[in-house]
């Protein structure tokens, strides 16, 4: 079943996926790319212009504001501990200048409740899906990480770390969110 | 008064894409008439095929066709008008051919020298075609001679066609190819310089073709200390020609409308004679009584409305017009009748005698008002702003944007990371992040930008889309272009002196510039002061004055105990100066005021940082004006927000301008301030210079005075007059005059 179509569930009720679930099935989370052509703000990583970097789409989409602390501080440590990455976030949060402090480019996207009051017969799974695919095409994305309710997945961080060819274990660099 | 019902007053049959001489006289007729309030009907007679080269109308037509008096008949159309005036020059078409009918009450044919020089080579077919095309316009048909003062020495063959096809000649010769706009009300009487000459010139339209060597152009505009050179419009050519801009030359890439008051000679530099007949410039020039000087061979075409000269003699006559005064103030005279003769209003002398003098027209509909797009029941308005160092954009745009009627729903696309503040007032948001966001070079980031607005006015499709900004981005115009986004600019004045005004000609882009009034107008000199294509407003700021908490709401709100006074500290948000150091100073020295003071700082929603201070009280408010009658004074940064804030609220405040910013000019609002008596003015941040300030503004009766002076200058917000036109623009689109 797609996660961008609605579908009932056993009890009858609209099973709606959330923004992770749409990210994950809008843009494969490996490109088959290591680097990216499209140069921008690297944050903590050493040169705009370092060819060498791979791009890292972090997908914040209906994220809480403490999940959203920590991915960025597990986003950080990734990035200066292995200096191989070049980070755009992918938000439609409103804590845009929390981001800056890192340095990092933002792609913001419209939330589901702006868009739903913009323009009530366009499905917002639908919009962020077009979005998405042309943002990783735009900024030549190599990598899409999404982070969840709990934010970034175990699994999704060793399968990096293998993409980037560097080891760095999950306990390194996640952080819980605060309570 | 008449027995027919007008359909319009005046068919006007032209080539849409003549040459630049017959153009200028379309074009100044076409003006003049919608000016004097008639109807027009414009009935395109370019010959296809027949003039390649002038095969795009040029937009300075196509603007008139905005003009709500003025539309284009399509074929099949049938008109019934007052008079039909017929441009004939040979390159157009008959007035058969256009498939327009048009029934006149009386008609002028305006001919040019190559139809005489047919007819007077006894090209019957020509003559004959030409009799019969001019007999179905209508009744008591005339005829004027032409126009292009080229034609001047065919005017007896013109006279003889005139008489063999059986018409009433005009008594004036049709050359009213000066604008009246452009006319001075008086003519110079001396030089503007008794030292040093200023000459120079501007440009209507795109960069001229200009000579191919540099010493072509120093001969005319020459690079010593001893000339005052000016230059208005595009140049970028010429400066890549000369290497580099002499020093002595101010050039400026726009062009104002009085700007030709800053001349006292003019010259086309150019060399080609044909473009110099062409160019409208040089007839402006010689309305507005500056010296013009042109080639010999240009006589013929401009009489005694200019002075004559060689490349190599521009400079010696110059020089000699600019010593000898009577000399000048003639030549002054002698240009600006020349210019008043050939005005274009006097066409309207020669409609007076053929009876047309007023508008008689019914018009049976209105220009299509604007609807929704998308068949939504409300317009959309964009409020898009570009970064900026502090909140001055946004600020601005959120003060219209709470002010838009029901029927119009704003969404705020920002490049500034502080939009969310917007969501606050309940409006909608996008963020787009900004080329010093990105870090991309300009390039990229223009690509980039461009594919971002796009996408989200595709998805959001505005009608209308409002930029708060000094430079709009080819990205943003762009994207706006594409997806037929309509576009109004909200653009401040208050440049620095100096500030390239190359932003400026991005104008052309927008329907309609609604600009932000200043409170210290009286000292901008920047750009935006030589134009007067905006339509101004009184200063805006996000609240009204009746908004504001009273001082007790807003003191127990702060928590401010009675005996105390507050204080509040806002140097803005630091993004481009270092504010920290001039905030621990001026922190500093007011806590060396002691009690009663208890201090306040703001925490700006776009500092980068956040600074804490012990004893401080740290505001994360927006807006901070909302709470203005908790304080005694302010100590605040000269941005356009805090200033008007401030003022608005008269709240007396030591201003500390950022001289940093890249455009505003801080400085003179804090100078005007401290001038007016509303504030005291410190340009340099020092401990002792700010503790000399607060030590004056605390004394007794100090901060008294400065409040009921403030009370005096106060002047009502400018933000519901802004919010109105925006509006107006919205529903009803440009209307143009």
């Amino acid at each position: 079943m797609s996660l961008l179509s609605p579908a009932l569930d056993m009890e009858g009720a609209l099973n709606v996926p959330n923004g992770a679930e749409i990210a994950r099935a809008a843009v494969p989370a490996h490109r088959s790319k290591s680097t990216s052509s499209v140069a921008f703000a690297p944050g903590a990583a050493s040169d705009r212009n370092d060819t060498r970097l791979s791009t890292i789409a972090l997908v914040l989409l209906e994220v809480s504001p403490a999940v959203r602390q920590a991915v960025y501080e597990y986003a950080y440590a990734l990035q200066r501990l292995t200096q191989k990455i070049r980070i755009v976030v992918v938000s439609d949060g409103a804590d845009l200048k929390e981001v800056r402090r890192y340095g990092w480019m933002v792609e913001h996207v419209l939330s589901r409740s702006d868009l739903a009051a913009l323009e009530p017969s366009k499905d917002w799974a639908e919009t962020t899906t077009d979005r998405l695919k042309r943002l990783v095409e735009r900024l030549d994305v190599a990598h899409v990480l999404v982070a969840d309710g709990r934010g970034i997945a175990r699994t999704d961080h060793e399968r990096l770390c293998r993409d980037i060819k560097s080891k760095l274990p999950f306990e390194a660099v996640a952080r819980t969110p605060a309570a | 008064m008449t027995e027919h019902q007008y359909d319009a007053d005046i068919a006007v049959y032209a080539p849409l894409r003549g040459r630049g001489a017959e153009q200028l006289s379309v074009y100044a007729a076409l003006k003049t008439l919608a000016r004097a309030g008639f109807l027009i009907t414009l009935i395109d007679t370019s010959r296809r095929g027949e003039t390649p080269a002038f095969a795009a109308v040029p937009s300075r037509v196509t603007e008139l066709l905005s003009v709500d008096r003025i539309f284009l008949a399509g074929p099949g159309s049938a008109f019934r008008v007052q008079t039909a005036i017929v441009f004939r020059p040979s390159i157009s078409t008959g007035p058969r051919d256009t498939g327009v009918t048009v029934v006149a009450d009386s008609a002028v044919a305006v001919l040019d020298g190559a139809m005489a020089k047919r007819a007077a080579k006894a090209d019957d077919e020509a003559l004959e075609q030409l009799r019969e095309e001019l007999s179905g316009t209508g009744a008591a048909l005339r005829a004027a001679l032409s126009v292009a003062a080229s034609a001047v020495d065919d005017l007896p063959a013109l006279a003889r066609l005139v008489e063999d096809t059986e018409l009433t000649a005009l008594e004036d010769v049709w050359d009213f190819q000066f604008p009246s706009a452009a006319l001075a009300a008086q003519p110079r009487t001396a030089p503007l310089d008794e030292q040093v000459p200023r000459i120079g010139r501007h440009v209507v339209g795109a960069e001229p073709l200009w000579p191919e060597q540099e010493i072509d152009v120093r001969r005319v505009l020459p690079t010593t200390a001893d000339w005052d050179v000016r230059f208005y419009g595009p140049h970028t050519r010429l400066i890549k020609l000369l290497g580099r801009t002499p020093p002595n030359w101010r050039m400026h890439s726009v062009v104002g409308p009085r700007d030709l008051e800053t001349l006292d000679f003019w010259v086309p530099i150019v060399d080609d004679p044909q473009a110099i007949v062409e160019d409208p410039a040089v007839r402006e020039a010689i309305a507005a009584g500056l010296l013009v000087i042109l080639p010999f061979e240009m006589r013929r075409h401009f009489g005694e409305g200019a002075i004559y000269a060689s490349a190599a003699g521009v400079r010696k006559l110059a020089r000699q017009r600019h010593t000898e005064g009577t000399l000048f103030a003639d030549q002054s005279r002698r240009a600006v009748n020349y210019a008043r003769e050939r005005s274009s209003d006097r066409i309207l002398d020669v409609l007076a005698p053929l009876g047309t003098t007023e508008s008689l027209a019914v018009r049976e509909s209105a220009p299509p008002a604007y609807a929704p797009r998308e068949g939504r029941d409300r317009f959309r308005v964009a409020f898009v702003t570009s970064n900026g160092a502090g909140m001055g954009h946004l600020t601005r745009l959120l003060a219209m944007a709470r002010r838009m009627p029901e029927e119009i729903e704003p969404v705020f696309i920002s490049l500034s990371q502080a939009v969310p503040v917007v969501a606050k007032f309940g409006f909608p948001y996008v963020y787009i992040a900004s080329k010093n966001e990105t870090g991309m070079k300009p390039s990229v980031w223009n690509a980039y930008s461009e594919s971002r607005f796009r996408e989200e006015f595709a998805l959001l499709k505005p009608d209308v889309l409002i930029f708060d900004g000094t430079w709009p981005y080819r990205g943003l115009l762009n994207a706006a272009a594409a997806e037929g986004v309509r576009m109004v600019w909200s653009r401040r004045g208050m440049w620095r002196e100096g500030v390239a005004d190359r932003a400026l000609s991005a104008a052309v882009n927008f329907d309609g510039i609604i600009q932000p009034g200043e409170f210290a107008a009286e000292l901008d000199c920047g750009a935006t002061t030589r134009m007067d294509d905006a339509h101004e407003v009184a200063p805006l700021t996000i609240l009204d004055r009746s908004e504001l908490l009273s001082r007790e709401e807003a003191r127990e709100h702060l928590g401010l105990r009675p005996g105390e006074r507050g204080v509040l500290v806002t140097l803005g948000a630091g993004n481009l100066n270092n504010i920290s150091d001039t905030t621990s100073v001026v922190v500093e020295a007011l806590q060396k005021l002691g009690a009663p003071w208890r201090i306040f700082l703001t925490n700006n929603p776009i500092a980068a940082g956040v600074t804490a201070f012990e004893g401080v009280d740290s505001l994360d408010i927006y807006p901070i004006v909302e709470y203005a009658n908790a304080f005694d004074f302010t100590v605040s940064a000269t941005g356009y927000n805090s200033f008007h804030e401030w003022v608005m609220a008269c709240v007396p405040t030591l201003w500390i301008p950022n001289l940093e910013t890249q455009t505003d000019d801080q400085g003179a609002r804090s100078r005007y301030a401290e001038l007016a008596g509303v504030g005291v003015n410190v340009e340099d941040p020092s401990y002792e210079s700010i503790s000399r300030a607060l030590t004056g503004l605390t004394e007794p009766g100090v901060l008294e005075k400065m409040r009921s002076r403030l009370e005096e200058l106060w002047v009502d917000n400018g933000a519901s007059a802004a919010a109105a036109r925006l509006s107006t623009l919205v529903k009803e689109g440009v209307v143009r005059s």
